[in-house]
């Protein structure tokens, strides 16, 4: 069976990586980038998921989302925020984010979200 | 008048608390991965041992670096204890950068400061010192580009000491933000006798001594 492949874009680099290896271990075909510019490339060989954090240091998180649903509105996307960010993530829900998970993140519910955009992006 | 300083606060409390959370989700994301490799495990396979060792390191890292942002904020809530207090600006300006790495790292801006070691202690409220130097710097970054500079500078002068803020790149020309007004700036800075003198890249402030 094909693996869901899963891209996550946040800027802190021990993060990334200890998130990527962890949804791996769940059996994903996982990625991690700290910017946009280094995701665009993995962006344009369509995953099914992006996990998104609202702010990135070379592009605001909103409009990162905005490129993602021009370049393929297939793919599905999680935006990861921060306390205080309720506006952006309002706004990012309005943009075609699919939903939003506060950080500290639980891995079981994130997993579940991605459970979730699977079974949307399957549907479209 | 106090809503500016209000401001000044939520912002430096704002950006700590979101830094903070980002430092515990690497905590909490490191230890789960630990956890998750060790899950039903009696031993750990060696070709699993780097990310756990990868993981305890970054755990211990994550915390140090925590504990040290943690010791600027809590300077920084000090200084509000007194209205005078004598101190060096070297502690406030490093205390203050260090509180706004996140606000510049954003916009993309350097924050720099080199001070001569022959500087006078000042006598007078570091709250407000403070202050008069976020509102010179916010005042840059609302208007910076990125890849600019945000430099600070001081010096002795007969009955004074004068800190130079500069802004080292173009500034964007219509910001959309509300710039502070300047007015309301200097009668609250007055109340402890500082001077502050705004001109497009350099704004100047002049504390007693």
């Amino acid at each position: 069976m094909k693996k869901t492949k899963i891209l996550i874009i946040e800027d802190e680099l021990e993060l990334v990586s200890a998130l990527t290896e962890r949804l791996t271990i769940r059996g994903y075909d996982t990625h991690g980038v700290t910017n946009f510019t280094d995701g665009l490339k993995f962006i344009k060989e369509s995953p099914d998921v992006v996990i998104l954090d609202i702010g990135l240091p070379d592009m605001d998180g909103l409009e990162v989302l905005k490129k993602i649903k021009e370049i393929n509105p297939s793919i599905q996307v999680i935006m990861l925020s921060g306390y205080g960010d309720d506006e952006k993530v309002s706004k990012s829900l309005s943009y075609g984010a699919l939903d939003y998970l506060i950080k500290p993140v639980d891995i079981e519910e994130l997993v579940s979200k991605i459970e979730t955009a699977k079974l949307k992006k399957g549907g479209r | 008048m106090i809503e500016k300083p209000i401001a000044f606060i939520g912002k430096i409390i704002a950006d700590f608390t979101h830094e903070i959370n980002n430092h515990l989700a690497l905590i909490k994301e490191s230890a789960g991965l630990i956890s998750d490799i060790c899950k039903g495990k009696k031993s750990i396979d060696k070709k699993e041992m780097p990310y756990v060792i990868e993981s305890l390191e970054a755990i211990e890292n994550q915390i140090h670096r925590s504990v040290n942002f943690i010791n600027y904020f809590n300077r920084f809530a000090h200084r509000m204890d007194n209205l005078k207090a004598t101190f060096n600006l070297n502690s406030v300006i490093e205390e203050l950068f260090e509180l706004l790495k996140r606000y510049s790292n954003r916009k993309k801006v350097s924050l720099q400061y080199s001070l001569p070691s022959n500087l006078p202690e000042i006598n007078n409220s570091p709250f407000i010192v403070q202050f008069a130097l976020f509102y010179a710097i916010d005042s840059f970054l609302k208007r910076s580009k990125p890849d600019t500079i945000v430099n600070v500078n001081a010096t002795k002068e007969q009955n004074s000491l004068k800190i130079t803020v500069k802004y080292e790149g173009e500034l964007v020309e219509n910001s959309p933000q509300e710039i502070w007004a300047t007015s309301t700036i200097h009668e609250i800075v007055a109340i402890t006798d500082i001077k502050i003198t705004t001109n497009d890249k350099i704004i100047t402030i002049e504390i007693p001594v």
